[in-house]
């Protein structure tokens, strides 16, 4: 009548799971949960867009005169780094998906330095807020080093620090997610019919992506 | 009759175990990136450009444009089953609904009973000026904590310069705004006090009777914890009942 | 049936497939998965129980007896945390749910195994942060942990909020896990308008664990960085806005009650359907009723604020959308109502449980639209009206329909029937000692009676003594369930495969179910309440 659950298909692949019935089904349902994810990601960082929108309606000019201090230039540097690093992950998945091996271990790399030099860009970007003391909470000493910020201007830098905090943990994360790509790439895990796993790093590092496009123009930027 | 031996979804799959995906051409992704890589220099060019009030709006736009490319072409949405796109704009309705409420709260905070709060304003600030001499602007402790909120006219919100913060920032909703309501916003009010009591339930349409029996009689609303808390919904250890038979079960402990 | 009795003998059951403690702790069957989460929120349910009823017996006089006032803070906020986050939340779905829903699908396993072992225990996790709270200096905040209180009190608040932040990590895989699973793995034939309308329950509950969990997680993540750097996003001494932590809060929290309560109605449509024969009336409307209040409750929340300091327009705003939520909930009600009429209702401890729901959810429903009302919540609002409103919905809603579903499908989770005459005799108290226990809440709070006091006036002591002695009755008809379970395991009859007749899938594998939950992929052909007796021609269709 239909296929029982014990037999095992000879034709099965090997990176087909148990409780699975077809390689269409795993990998429809991996990006399914990958897309969930991805939404989940998306809700969890609008919470702190709608702290920034609110914290702009509260205090206009604070968020103004504070957001100054911000290095466009080093802001700047960091979106075009992951925006290459975004286009050399699409590349990948392609390369996955062409059967492509070379191809795919050399734009993970590309990637992974990218990201590697993202967070660099923002080590400098950090060291000089904390030189300057301009830093969230209590934290805050702008007014010792010479900075005639406004008041509440420490709320600002709370919130910079979290969002660009929270936003550089999905990219040590996303470091790790490529690097155990590659690894299963130099091991040729991935095929033409199995790349999905490929596809849902790529999906991650996209939405790593997505959030600093619309953080760097709020931060650094807007008037 | 030949029987498919796998299904998916309840329907019969004729050729389980290969899958075809939509592959882009590499032309198509280097334009992508050279589309957003155009924009960044836009934005980035546009943000010393001085726009004022419109360089919010601009710059969203250009991030919009720029997301959109990330995620139809990038993230290949645009050839993907239907369904992703389904979940990822209702995640994206989701985020709206979040913003939209929260930030209608935010901007229309004393859009009702304006004269009534900063009436109350006026009231409580004297009394604790004839408290505290000299006069300075009374801590927000002393003056909130009794509905309606307190209220004052809009403060010029201009930031004062150097770190040093005053004695007593005034809390931002503290800032009066709005208009009178227009008469739909009381007719829902007043619908909303009918729909669960019915006829009988009118006598609970006043909800400041409490509280003016309070004013009069001269009592002072204070958190039994000895701060306020966002609202009296704040720590559980918010006295309610009223000594002398006012029955103000939301308002703190009443003190003369 | 008599083709179970010898598949059984070829193949062994999930109990015994494997053997050891191990082949328990690293199993990715969603079975005894689903089996372990019940063992852990079963006994957080044990200890947040005991918690209640010390905060009852308190409360037997006016006055101070064993706790201080501080004490009592900590115990009614462990006892809410540890209740919320570690027993209701992951009860119904991640418990029972886990269990059920690959076999009503007719799948061999949710779709993310590993997945699912990994959300219990991040859950195990968060569980143990809750729990060490106790070390650290417990916790006085309420559940909700509002500011500006919660950054200034000097109980265990980071380490609270990291445990509810953990737990939320567990919420948001489980969900996600279902999503797919409903999605990807339904049997042949399976169509959506096929699937029991537990799945549908779940289904919903799944969408706002994705929705709104990640809000949740952003929101304790401010408060934590909040209370150590003092960043005052939320502090309204350093600029901050502590209505916008209640905006953040309530958008997760008031979907979370939906997560609470929505998998506990797809439990009662299953067991008032299966137990009184009768096709359930108006499939649909309780199925797409399930969907509607997973979003309408996102549009809500704000009538937990109605005196925070929310503008009063938002207020109204928010009232005026809390009464849509009435429309699909009066929609499930009036069709479990309306499948119970004319059925021939089988008074077994599931139909109790089921008709006792009926009852108390009833009331707690209803009760929600006084309090939705902006202006009679004015007055209500945190009074033990609101006290015994949330508790007729969460423990005479979702307790009493775990209780049910725990009974209804423990034959199939072991293989063992229970005492009839003792799941009665537990349905009854449970409905005596909630009733005399919640019901008198409601005129307490009516008089003024605030909540989260450990002492009170004199004019209150009778009430009070009513709901003690009632919730010392509840605690015993709770012992009694618990009794009749665990005597089920030690001596209950062998269950038969199917023993209520069902025709929903997880009934037509053998109980308790094969590891891999059928011999045969099972192929669906008509409505999962399509019972035999029923004719037919008679026009039972929906």
């Amino acid at each position: 009548m239909s296929s029982n659950a014990h037999d095992h298909d000879e034709e099965r692949p090997w990176f087909l799971a148990h409780h699975f019935d077809t390689v269409g089904q795993q990998m429809s349902s991996a990006k399914l949960g990958m897309w969930l994810f991805a939404c989940t990601e998306l809700l969890m960082f609008s919470g702190l867009f709608l702290a920034y929108f609110i914290l702009r309606k509260m205090y206009p000019e604070m968020l103004l005169t504070a957001s100054e201090e911000l290095n466009k230039t080093l802001g700047g540097l960091n979106t075009i780094v992951l925006l290459f690093s975004s286009y050399t992950m699409a590349l990948g998945v392609r390369a996955a998906q062409t059967n492509n091996k070379k191809a795919l271990e050399r734009n993970l790399i590309i990637t992974i330095v990218c990201a590697f030099i993202f967070l660099i860009v923002k080590y400098f970007e950090y060291s000089a807020k904390i030189h300057h003391g301009l830093l969230p909470g209590d934290l805050f000493a702008a007014a010792e080093h010479g900075y005639h910020l406004p008041k509440y201007s420490k709320v600002f830098y709370g919130l910079y620090f979290t969002m660009t905090g929270l936003h550089g943990v999905h990219v040590v994360v996303g470091i790790g997610v490529l690097t155990w790509i590659l690894i299963r790439a130099r091991r040729s895990e991935f095929s033409s019919q199995n790349y999905v796993a490929v596809e849902n790093a790529g999906i991650y590092w996209h939405i790593v992506d997505l959030v600093w496009i619309f953080l760097f123009p709020l931060l650094y930027l807007v008037k | 009759m030949s029987d498919p031996k796998v299904f998916l979804n309840g329907k019969p799959v004729e050729h389980p175990h290969e899958d075809h995906h939509h592959v882009t051409p590499v032309w198509q992704f280097t334009a992508v990136f050279i589309a957003l890589l155009f924009l960044t220099i836009l934005t980035y060019a546009v943000s010393f450009a001085g726009l004022g009030p419109a360089s919010l709006p601009v710059a969203m736009a250009v991030a919009i444009c720029k997301g959109s490319l990330v995620v139809l072409f990038f993230m290949h949405l645009a050839y993907e089953d239907r369904f992703y796109a389904f979940v990822f704009v209702v995640s994206l309705i989701f985020i709206a609904i979040f913003f939209t409420f929260t930030l209608f709260d935010m901007s229309t905070t004393d859009e009702l009973n304006e004269e009534a709060g900063i009436e109350f304003q006026r009231h409580v600030m004297d009394q604790a000026e004839a408290l505290e001499n000299p006069p300075e602007p009374p801590p927000p402790k002393a003056t909130v904590g009794l509905r309606p909120r307190p209220r004052v006219r809009p403060r010029p919100r201009v930031s004062t310069a150097a770190g040093t913060e005053p004695q007593a920032p005034l809390h931002p909703r503290q800032r009066g705004l709005g208009r009178r309501p227009g008469p739909f916003f009381f007719g829902l009010h007043f619908a909303s006090g009918l729909a669960a009591l019915g006829g009988g339930g009118q006598r609970w349409l006043r909800p400041t009777s409490s509280l003016k029996a309070a004013r009069e009689g001269g009592y002072v609303a204070q958190n039994a914890v000895g701060h306020r808390c966002g609202g009296c919904t704040g720590h559980g250890a918010m006295a309610i009942y009223a000594r002398s038979g006012v029955f103000a079960p939301h308002i703190g402990v009443l003190r003369r | 049936m008599s083709d179970d009795k010898n598949h059984e003998a070829v193949e062994p059951s999930y109990l015994t497939a494997k053997k050891g403690l191990m082949s328990w702790l690293i199993t990715v069957d969603h079975k005894r998965i689903g089996l372990m989460y019940l063992a852990a929120t079963m006994f957080f349910f044990l200890v947040a129980g005991l918690l209640a009823i010390a905060l009852r017996t308190e409360l037997f006089t006016g006055q101070q007896d064993f706790m201080s006032a501080q004490t009592y803070n900590k115990v009614f906020t462990l006892h809410g945390a540890i209740m919320v986050f570690l027993f209701i939340i992951p009860s119904v779905p991640a418990a029972m749910g886990n269990f059920v829903l690959p076999l009503m699908l007719g799948a061999k396993d949710v779709a993310f195994p590993k997945l699912n072992l990994l959300s219990f225990y991040i859950y195990c996790i968060a569980a143990i942060m809750l729990v060490m709270t106790l070390l650290l200096g417990s916790l006085d905040t309420g559940w909700t942990f509002y500011t500006p209180y919660s950054k200034s009190t000097g109980s265990a608040v980071i380490m609270a909020t990291m445990g509810a932040f953990v737990a939320g990590f567990s919420s948001i895989l489980t969900g996600l896990n279902f999503v797919v699973t409903v999605h990807k793995m339904r049997a042949p034939g399976m169509t959506w308008n096929r699937m029991p309308l537990m799945i549908w329950a779940l289904y919903a509950t799944a969408l706002i664990q994705i929705m709104a969990t990640p809000v949740l997680a952003i929101t304790l993540f401010l408060l934590i960085i909040e209370r150590t750097l003092n960043i005052g996003i939320f502090d309204p001494a350093m600029g901050g806005d502590p209505v916008l932590y209640q905006h953040f809060f309530w958008f997760y929290s008031h979907p979370a009650v939906y997560i609470m309560i929505l998998p506990g109605f797809g439990i009662i449509s299953e067991i008032i359907t299966v137990h009184s024969r009768k096709h359930i009336f108006g499939y649909r409307a309780i199925a797409m009723s399930s969907v509607a209040i997973a979003v309408i409750s996102f549009i809500v929340w704000g009538h937990h604020m109605f005196v925070s300091g929310q503008s009063e327009l938002a207020g109204v705003v928010f009232s005026f959308l809390t009464f849509a939520v009435a429309v699909p909930t009066a929609i499930k009600v009036f069709s479990w109502v309306a499948t119970l009429y004319g059925g021939s209702i089988r008074y077994t401890t599931p139909m109790w449980y089921g008709l006792v729901f009926l009852w108390t959810f009833t009331i707690g429903g209803l009760t929600g639209v006084y309090l939705g009302t902006l202006s009679v919540d004015v007055h209500l609002h945190e009074t033990y009206f609101v006290v015994a409103h949330f508790h007729y919905v969460m423990v005479g809603g979702t307790v009493v329909a775990f209780l049910g579903g725990l009974y209804h499908w423990w034959p199939k989770f072991f293989g063992r029937m229970y005492n009839e005459t003792a799941g009665k005799i537990s349905a009854l108290l449970v409905f005596i000692g909630f009733n005399m226990t919640f019901l008198t809440q409601f005129f307490l709070g009516h008089q003024g009676m605030p909540r989260r006091y450990y002492a009170y006036l004199p004019e209150y002591e009778v009430m009070h003594q009513v709901s003690t002695i009632g919730s010392w009755i509840l605690a015993l008809g709770l012992f009694t369930v618990l009794g009749t379970l665990v005597m089920a395991l030690k001596n209950g009859e062998r269950a038969p495969a199917n023993p209520w007749k069902a025709v929903s899938l997880e009934w037509q594998t053998a109980s308790p179910p094969i590891e891999h939950n059928f011999h045969m992929t099972p192929r669906v052909t008509g409505s999962p309440y399509d019972f035999p007796e029923i004719d037919k021609s008679a026009g039972a269709h929906h």
